[in-house]
């Protein structure tokens, strides 16, 4: 990535002197691997250079990973300006537009790095959603926010609380509107799609209230509670109200009942006579048929009648025989009455349709708000907001005019200069809050300059509500109202021309949805490149078994494992895979920037896929070769053999009682059992396991292994419940010998990912421990629900720069990143799983607000009348999946491999790519003998080093007695009341030595009634002595510090007071005291005594 | 041996105090230190410069512990009450909606008391002070602006009409009148510069005494040289400041003082940072510090000492809400609200703080007794379910009512903070929890924080409902910490600011990245930076600079520093802090090291201390075990025998080594209810209506559907979402009734259900079940099995010979003639017979069964080979391992 960057000036680049002027604004459409990047952090340096503060300027990018590589590039830009020479600087800066280099400048230059490092306040490089939550944190007190909220990163918990709870209150009051729409929906389409269908109206809660925000300008919709539930019924009455209206529906009308008048005899009738008319015989029939039901019916039942009769249950016309003419029908004279039929009983389906819509979105966008307003409500309690509360919230915060203004006061950055990333990512709420962002900005009159990149070819984030269209509309805007320049940059510093090849081969004949394509070129024109389209692995059909087989012989499950079931196509095109990969890596070269020519390492080759369906196919083959790989498969950290054995083992360690989970601790590397381990322990039937096994290693008959787990799991099991999570996990990783222990068991290629997840799942515990109220069991639940939460499970742990592994991405993983080889599996299933049950929405991007919002069931439930808003829709899903396409070439450096299976597609990408294809010799096939990556070994553990022993190190103290205590309390009182500074006053007393109040009246009475001894009073009442002191610190010829209790002095004399609270009496320790005090008190006498607590005073002589 | 900097810095020191004070009795002399560590280096150099047998040393102490010993006119008004005062004014004015006005009363007090500290007076005049606002915001005035004026403003007042006296103002009084009663000679060790209301102080003393200050900044400018260069000059001209330390100060290089270590993630940042702790260890050093920037990482390097036997003693504190006496407390309050909701009560039962008056081991019993019971009868909450499940099991009885009276003491809904903390404290008392805590040096530490919380508020007549007391609580809890003094070593964990004008043999100064090097405080909600400035209060210019500055005094003090820190996160990059990577910059450029240390690294790979010398396991294999005879089973079922064709190694776990999974106490409807309660509905049904076709639809209808209505009614009463299900049956009932009828009309009749069998197959061995349903026509008979799957699932179960053995096995005990499966699905029900002869199908199934369990008694291994599909779901994955194996 380092040295990506557009092409300087004379080149076939674009006009950097433009893009990097900080007086313009600019938008950029710039593809793939065009260095988006360089070009930003280029144009922070040039605003930088012209006495911009870096706290004037806000960036904003699309994940923390690109801000913090920003972040990294543009420190390394400023240290190499601040310690290059001077022929250095000004390439660089020639490079970045900058022509008229003069000796100020190059000075500017070179102090921009620590001016910038030590700025305050500093740049803003960040994602929506930080620099979102900067401006809640800060948001005005009376903007209706709820002050004090955290950030709630996983949802799923609490939207499953949310559900039980709204479920109950349904429970609560059955007979209410919510419940009666419920149980509407349930009969119609059953728990789960119901379920899903509010869920996803949840999902799209900020559409929503954005929807129906002109009606309910309340405080604060997203804060669901009490008063705004009369709200959000009236929301939900609006929304229905222009849904009615859209729909054309007629709440009252029922167009069936209506169709059965008489009106409409005619009409069957006409066509029941062509029918009939020189009909077949089926004909006949169908024609009396069709007569019957009209007759034999009543009106309100004519129409669900003649409806199966005439359509399929498709909803199709049918219009084959008998509804077909013969050749004896007169064509003409047949079919029109046949179709005016069909269509008006189509016009009947059609409004009925539409009626039932809009009676499932009365029930579900009742219900929906319902259950939003306990999630809401739920959230609300936590003191918590997730993401999209978020968003909605600086939404509504900066809507409210002077809300926004005083937002522009309040941050302690002002932003003067907005650079915007990955444009094409960005959702319309974001969008909008930008927008009301510069407006403010304007009205306190600093209207920003705005430099925005993107590229409409790389938006797939549609499920998270980002709109690509924008990126046109937002150049628009910005041109008009920011004079922005507009720049396209077509040359690509990352792909070999072969790739290119391919991508201007099959984006040029403009794909679904593209309306313009320009071709890119190559900038590294002579990178060897290589693009493959494997042929597409076909299954043979296999012969049908004979069923009726004479003589059934079954499987023996002992001796002969099952076949896998689905050998299929995809089984084969893994095979191919696997085989290659193999091959790629004994045979392939490639070329690496700084090192040259070298031989293909297993890193090299990214892999991506669409979903992760299948993954499991292709991983088992790679494994069958022992290929090491990563992936990210679903499920993720949690679901991993090893964090299953950790959690079985927690989870024993507090239900002592789980015995499959102790048996699973036992059969993992971390005890090793064996199965006739377990076998023993199986035989003595009385107990638990762990009573068992505890049993047979006291009477001997334990195994090594055995003994071993009783030893570790005895001492675990006490500290169970007295360490924290991760310092009992950090016992049992060391103890255990964990890690040297599953390295040795498993294969070598799967050693440092289990090691790597072994690691994270320490981490979890760590920051679990971190957090507030842990305790094992809410550890082992928080797990559970992670594990349950399919999207938000953590991640699997990422091995850190050192392996040598194939990676495999989904194409919307592989965002930003490249590889020298990429491997597009799958490449010929065309089958996109589409959303039945959810939300349609109309938001065009420059509105404010959605146009449109209705909920969907099935396909069948649709309707006519929306059909546009899905028709929209569906290209638009179909313009994303070229967009995918274009995504997942774009990574490949130097070499594209594609393979799928079934049958030939000219419209999957598969099919796509083939087609631009010319074939080619492979220039990466040769041989180089550089690797840059040595084969891992099995890390030889070495002894003797003194790093690998322990070094007794530091003591733990007893707890002290109350005794003992009581002693230091005591003493401590004593030192206060003592004159000089005797502190008096009891309370202040007590806090000062931290004595808790039950034990303070007797010490208290101790003290006084000690200090009143009248033997004692020659030391303690000032009128007996010259001074005295209490705590008296000194130090001796040895530089150890020593504290003496209380010190008199008197004319000739000088006393050393040492008071005993308990512990036994040191004389020598006083004989010290003494010596250093004769030192100090040269010419007076020093004498010294114990002082006991019941008034002894025992001088040492 | 060569001095240590440290020793250069406080000889000079010590020279100086002597020049003004005679030894040996230097007590009228006054050393105010940053912190108490620092009296034992000073003294030493005292001792050193006076070279005598003994020195009485001057009165060292901080500030702080000085202005403790004057005594106030007025008890000092506690947090706590003005807390709680404040809430009560926020609450009355009705001002925030749905705020935690704990979270406001916090974030006030804190401003009120910094206006109180730098002596800030708002204007009498809200106007005034809205004006003041105005100005220093630069900005328009608007309505938001307005409201926190007035927020501020009439809080303020009203919190001062009272005259109180607050710690702040407190703090105020005693610095007034030490400053008054000035009279011995005062020296003052800084290392960054100090707060106003300090340098008010000071100055107010040098009125009356002599005041010294010793500046680390202004000290020894050799080993200041870079760090001072890159941090603290105006200059920005790198490469010139480069040459110029070059020539100026040759030998200030860091090269051996500082190096900085980059890892990769968590862990190695850990672990480098313990081998070089040991490292240290072995080279003999005494005293070395950790800095902990970054907390996580600290924890997890004391724990990977501690693996090596090296103890820390740790300065730093730990919130009260990260500990586990804490937890007890949460959990016992959620088992509350939560009418002990069973995860709540469990977690609460098996905290060690719990029934301390009770042998640990009997508790522990009770406790998995107890949850045994609630995971087999799926009780979720109540305590008095819990107590009826818990008849006649005296244990559990006593502890349950324990935790009944316990809950009775906090029972009422409203009343003052103190009579919370009463209440909580009898409820613990009665929990044996007070006897648990106290022998805990944290617990003992809560729950004095509990009473003198109690104390403070005795005499605070506000009332708080249960859910304010308790977001109270977790503030308190949050906001107090508990600091572990019972290790003793010489490797200690402390924070960048404990350190000022330390000096340690070796330092290690963890997480210093740009998030936590400097690390940013969020910053007040009132105002912002400019506002700030303006009324006089400190910024965050400020608490950067303090920052900054302790890093040059640590740099300065010490002769061995080693910062590390993650340089990617997750495969992310993470930067160093923005202090050393100028440094760096500037070392380099000067003296041409980027300090980068780099022999660590290589060691890490093989410094680890381990335990165990135990033999290291096997590559893992695909397990056969043979069995012995004593674990065969003498008896199978059907489903048993499934498992044991789709994997004869989940049959061993299964049914030899008798495995099961943990119950789980379910909480709502699950598909595996809904499809008992079916065949109870239809069970029941037939029982009632063995033929059909006597009966008219209509009765039918209402009978099944009743018999329907009644089965649910418990799981509906229950829980709303079971009415889904019933809806689900409910619209399978007409296709039910249908086939049904189509099935008598071919001339079935139901016969029997749910009819348990057991059939001797050889001597050793039973088959054993239920079958749901026979059904006969003349002299046949048919074995029927309810399904709630699709019919196309079912179809390719059977499509192998011998793969599912359920009808098989059926038709073999009852000599049927045919066997189906019956599917039923929303308004779909369909008979699924299998595509083979059945009583060939049967008589080879049963052949296969005895044969392959005389093979197992002849010692047949067990071998674990199930297919990817019967993997998926097996829950003896982790017994077999078959992910592991090579
Ligand atoms: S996971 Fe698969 S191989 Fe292992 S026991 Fe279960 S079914 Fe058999």
């Amino acid at each position: 990535m380092r040295d990506a960057r557009f092409v300087p000036e004379g080149g076939m680049g674009m006009n950097n002197h433009l893009a990097l002027d900080p007086r313009h604004s600019i938008v950029v459409e710039a593809c793939a691997g065009s260095g988006k990047t360089w070009l930003l952090v280029s144009r922070i340096v040039r605003l930088l250079l012209a006495e911009v503060k870096p706290g004037e300027i806000l960036a904003i990018t699309f994940t923390r990973k690109a801000a913090q590589e920003m972040q990294a590039r543009l420190h390394e830009w400023l240290h190499l300006l601040a310690v290059g020479d001077d022929a250095t600087i000004r390439g660089f800066l020639r490079e970045r537009g900058l022509d008229a280099i003069d000796d100020a400048l190059l000075e500017k230059a070179r102090g921009l790095y620590r001016d910038f490092l030590l700025a305050q306040p500093g740049i803003t490089i960040s994602t929506f959603h930080g620099w979102f939550m900067q401006i809640i944190q800060r948001a005005p007190l009376n903007a209706g926010v709820p002050v004090g909220m955290s950030l709630l990163e996983r949802t799923t918990a609490l939207r499953e609380e949310a559900w039980q709870a709204f479920a109950d209150s349904l429970r609560a009051a059955p007979e209410s509107a919510a419940a009666q729409s419920m149980q509407w929906l349930f009969a119609r389409y059953g728990l789960h799609s119901t379920r899903a269908l509010l869920e996803n109206f949840v999902h799209k809660r900020a559409e929503w209230w954005a929807y129906t925000a002109t009606l309910s300008p309340g405080p604060s919709p997203a804060s669901g509670r009490g008063e705004h539930e009369s709200a959000g019924e009236g929301a939900v009455d609006w929304a229905l109200e222009q849904l009615r209206d859209e729909l054309d529906v007629d709440a009252n009308a029922d167009p069936a009942v209506d169709w059965g008048h008489d009106n409409n005899k005619e009409m069957l009738f006409k066509f029941t006579t062509q029918l009939a008319c020189n009909g077949t015989g089926p004909q006949q029939a169908k024609a009396s048929e069709l007569e019957q039901a009209w007759t034999d019916s009543k009106p309100d039942e004519r129409f669900s009648r003649l409806w199966p009769l005439l359509f399929t249950l498709k909803d199709e016309p049918r219009i084959g025989s008998p509804f077909k003419p013969t050749t004896k029908q007169q064509e003409d004279a047949f079919i029109l009455p046949r179709d005016a039929l069909q269509a008006s009983l189509l016009a009947v389906h059609d409004a009925l349709t539409e009626q039932e819509a809009l009676r499932m979105n009365a029930a579900a966008l009742r219900c929906g708000a319902a259950l939003l307003e306990h999630y809401q409500e739920l959230k609300l309690r936590a003191q918590q907001m997730d993401f999209t509360d978020l968003e909605w919230q600086v939404c509504r915060v900066l809507n409210q005019g002077e809300c926004a203004e005083y937002m522009q006061y309040k941050l302690d950055s002002r932003y003067r200069h907005v650079l915007l990333d990955e444009f094409q990512d960005t959702n319309p709420l974001q969008w909008q809050i930008l927008q009301s962002w510069f407006a403010a900005a304007a009205a306190v009159e600093s209207r920003p300059t705005v430099f925005v990149v993107g590229d409409p070819k790389q938006s797939i984030y549609r499920f998270r509500r980002a709109d690509a269209r924008l990126f046109g509309e937002v150049r628009e805007f910005l041109q008009h109202e920011f004079n922005a320049h507009f720049l396209t940059q077509n040359i690509t510093r990352r792909n070999s021309p072969a790739v290119l090849n391919a991508v201007n081969g099959v984006f040029r004949s403009l794909p679904d949805g593209f309306v313009d394509f320009e071709e890119h070129a190559a900038h590294q024109s002579e990178l060897p490149g290589h693009v493959e389209v494997l042929p597409l692995a076909v299954m043979e059909k296999p012969e049908p078994a004979e069923i009726a087989d004479a003589f059934l012989t079954l499987r023996n499950p002992l001796t002969e494992p099952r076949a896998e079931a689905a050998s299929g196509a995809r089984e084969l095109e893994a095979e191919q895979f696997a085989t290659q990969v193999a091959d790629l890596v004994a045979n392939w070269s490639i070329q690496e920037e700084g090192v040259g020519l070298r031989r293909a390492e297993y890193r090299d080759i990214m892999v991506l896929v669409r979903k992760r369906t299948h993954l499991r196919v292709y991983e088992h083959a790679l494994r069958m070769r022992h290929i090491p790989f990563l992936t990210s498969r679903r499920g993720g950290l949690l679901d991993t053999l090893e964090a299953e054995d950790i959690q079985a083992l927690l989870t024993f360690l507090i239900t002592p009682f789980a015995d499959l989970e102790l048996a699973q601790a036992l059969r993992s590397p971390l005890f090793a059992c064996s199965d006739d381990d377990l076998m023993q322990l199986a035989q003595d039937a009385e107990g638990g396991w762990w009573m068992r096994l505890q049993r047979c290693a006291l009477n001997g008959s334990a195994s090594a292994g055995l003994m071993r787990a009783h030893t570790l799991l005895q001492s675990w099991l006490s500290l169970a419940d007295k360490l924290p999570v991760h310092d009992l996990l950090d016992r049992i990783y060391f103890e255990g010998d964990l890690a040297h222990r599953y390295a040795a068991a498993l294969p070598a290629e799967l050693r440092e990912t289990v090691h790597a997840n072994l690691q994270a799942f320490m981490e979890i515990a760590l920051n679990v421990d971190a957090g507030r109220y842990p305790s094992l069991p809410r550890f082992l639940a928080e797990l559970r629900e992670l594990r349950a939460a399919e999207n938000e499970a953590p991640d699997e742990g990422k091995v850190g720069k050192i392996d040598n592994a194939l990676r495999i991405y989904t194409v919307h993983e592989s965002k930003g990143l490249e590889a020298p080889i990429v491997w597009l599996l799958d490449a010929n299933d065309t089958q996109r799983q589409t959303d039945s049950y959810g939300v349609l929405l109309d938001w065009p991007s420059n509105a404010p607000q959605p146009l449109h919002f209705s909920l969907y069931t099935d396909k069948r439930g649709r309707g006519a009348r929306r059909a546009h808003y899905f028709k929209a829709e569906e290209e638009y899903a179909k313009r994303e999946e070229m967009n995918l396409l274009y995504v997942a070439m774009t990574r490949a450096k130097q070499a594209l491999l594609v393979s799928g299976s079934g049958e030939a597609d000219d419209a999957s990408w598969h099919g796509r790519i083939a087609a631009a294809l010319a074939p080619h010799d492979n220039p990466l096939r040769v041989a180089a003998s550089v690797i840059t990556f040595p084969v891992a070994e099995n890390r030889a553990i070495t002894g003797s080093d003194a790093l690998q022993f322990a070094i007794p190190t530091g003591k733990r103290t007893a707890h002290s007695t109350t005794e003992q205590r009581r002693g230091t309390w005591l003493h401590a009182l004593l030192q206060h009341l003592a004159p000089p500074n005797t502190i008096s006053d009891r309370s202040q007393l007590q806090a000062r030595c931290g004595i808790p109040a039950d034990a303070m009246d007797a010490l208290w009475q101790q003290a006084q009634h000690l200090l009143a001894q009248a033997h004692l009073q020659r030391y303690f009442d000032p009128r007996h002595y010259r001074a005295a002191c209490n705590e008296i610190p000194y130090i001796d010829a040895r530089g150890e510090l020593k504290r003496i209790d209380r010190l008199v002095e008197f004319d000739n004399e000088v006393w050393v007071l040492d008071y005993k609270t308990g512990e036994s009496a040191d004389p020598a320790q006083l004989m010290e005291y003494r010596d250093a005090m004769r030192a100090i008190y040269a010419g007076k006498e020093v004498r010294c005594a114990l002082l006991f607590m019941d008034g002894t005073l025992d001088e040492i002589q | 041996m060569t001095q240590t900097t440290a020793t250069v810095f406080f000889g000079n020191i010590a020279r100086a105090i002597l020049a003004q004070h005679a030894p040996p009795d230097l007590r009228r002399a006054i050393v105010l230190l940053p912190n108490h560590h620092v009296v034992q280096p000073l003294a030493q150099a005292l001792a050193r410069t006076a070279n005598l047998p003994a020195l009485l040393l001057p009165q060292m102490l901080t500030l702080n512990e000085w202005t403790q010993s004057i005594p106030l006119a007025g008890a000092i008004v506690p947090d706590t009450c003005r807390a709680a005062t404040l809430y009560q004014a926020l609450r009355a004015r009705r001002w925030f909606q749905d705020a935690d006005l704990w979270g406001i009363a916090r974030e006030l007090l804190a401003l009120l008391d910094e206006l109180t500290q730098h002596r800030v007076a708002l204007p009498q005049n809200e106007a005034d002070f809205l004006a003041q606002l105005e100005a220093a915001y630069q900005a328009r005035r608007n309505v938001a602006m307005q409201f926190e004026a007035r927020v501020v403003h009439e809080l303020w007042y009203a919190m001062n009409a009272s005259g109180e006296l607050d710690a702040a103002r407190a703090q105020q009084q005693r610095l007034a009148q030490l400053a008054q009663q000035a009279d011995a000679p005062l020296y003052v060790l800084v290392a960054s510069s100090l707060a106003m209301p300090e340098v008010r102080f000071l100055e107010a003393y040098a009125e009356r005494a002599p005041v010294t200050i010793f500046d680390l900044r202004e000290m020894g400018a050799q080993q200041h040289a870079v760090p001072d260069a890159a941090l603290r000059a105006p200059h920005r001209h790198l490469r010139e400041q480069a040459t110029h330390l070059r020539e100026h100060h040759p030998h200030a290089a860091l090269t051996t003082r500082l190096r900085l270590f980059g890892a990769h993630g968590l862990e190695q940042e850990a672990h480098a940072a313990e081998v070089q702790v040991r490292r240290w260890l072995l080279a003999g050093k005494k005293n070395i510090a950790i800095v902990a920037q970054d907390r996580l990482v600290a924890r997890r390097v004391r724990a990977l000492l501690e693996r090596a036997e090296v103890l820390v003693s740790d300065e730093t504190g730990w919130t009260l809400s990260t500990l586990s006496v804490s937890t007890l407390l949460m959990r016992w309050l959620d088992a509350l609200q939560s009418d002990f909701y069973h995860q709540d009560l469990l977690d609460l039962l098996k905290s060690p703080f719990i029934f301390a008056d009770q042998n640990p081991g009997e508790r522990k019993q009770v406790v998995y007794q107890l949850e045994q019971l609630v995971r087999k009868h799926g009780v979720a909450s109540h305590l008095q379910a819990f107590l009826d499940l818990a008849q006649g099991e005296a244990g559990m009885q006593t502890a349950l009512v324990r935790l009944r009276q316990a809950a009775e003491v906090l029972g009422k809904s409203s009343t003052t903070l103190s009579g919370w903390l009463h209440a909580l404290n009898a409820s613990l008392s009665i929990l044996g929890v007070v006897q648990g805590l106290a022998a805990d040096a944290a617990g003992a530490q809560l729950l004095q924080a509990l009473q003198t919380w109690q104390q403070e508020l005795a005499a605070d007549p506000t009332r708080f409902s249960r859910t304010e007391w308790r977001h109270w609580l977790a503030q308190q809890l949050d906001a107090n910490t508990f600091s572990d003094k019972s290790i003793d070593s010489p490797v200690r964990l402390t924070s960048l600011a404990a350190t000022r004008w330390r000096s340690f043999d070796a330092v290690l100064l963890l997480g210093a990245d740009a998030t936590h090097l400097p690390g940013t405080d969020n910053g007040s909600m009132w105002f912002n930076d400019a506002v700030r400035a303006t009324l006089g209060l400190p910024t965050r210019e400020a608490h950067l600079a303090r920052q900054r500055d302790d890093l040059l005094a640590l740099l300065a003090m010490n002769d061995t520093v080693l910062a590390t820190w993650q340089e990617s996160k997750c495969g992310e990059p993470n930067l160093l802090s923005p202090y050393l990577e100028m440094l760096r910059a500037l070392h380099e450029l000067a003296y041409g090291d980027d300090l980068a240390e780099r022999e660590l690294g290589a060691l890490l790979q093989s410094a680890h201390v381990r335990s165990a010398d135990s033999a290291l396991p096997d590559a893992a294999a695909m397990p056969t075990p043979s069995v012995p005879q004593s674990l065969i089973p003498q008896r199978i079922s059907a489903s048993g025998y499934n498992s044991l064709v789709a994997c004869p190694y989940q049959y061993y776990a299964r049914h030899m080594l008798r495995l099961n999974e943990l119950d789980e106490v379910r909480e709502g409807v699950e598909k595996r209810d809904y499809g008992e309660w079916v065949h109870a509905i239809l069970h029941r049904f037939h029982q009632r209506f063995p033929l059909l076709d006597a009966h008219a639809g209509k009765v039918l209808d209402e009978a099944l559907h009743s018999i329907s209505n009644e089965v649910f009614a418990p799981a509906v009463k229950h829980d709303y979402l079971a009415r889904a299900w019933l809806l689900r049956w409910q619209q399978a009932i007409p296709a039910y009734l249908d086939a049904q009828l189509k099935s008598e009309a071919e001339g079935w009749h139901y016969q029997n259900g749910e009819v348990p069998f057991e059939l001797p197959l050889t001597p050793e061995l039973m088959l054993h079940g239920r079958i749901d349903r026979v059904d006969a026509r003349d002299r046949a008979s048919k074995v029927l099995d309810y399904k709630m799957m699709d019919a196309l699932r079912l179809h390719n179960k059977l499509k192998e010979p011998g793969e599912d053995v359920q009808l098989a096995c059926y038709a073999h005990v009852y000599e049927a003639d045919e066997a189906a499966f019956i599917s039923i699905e929303k308004d779909k029900v369909i008979q699924i017979a299998p595509p083979h002869d059945l009583p060939q199908l049967a008589q080879a199934n049963i052949a296969r069964l005895t044969a392959v369990f005389a093979q197992i008694r002849d010692g047949a291994a067990m071998p674990a080979h199930g297919v990817d599909e019967a993997c998926a779901y097996c829950e003896m994955r982790g017994l077999c391992r078959k992910a592991e194996w090579a």
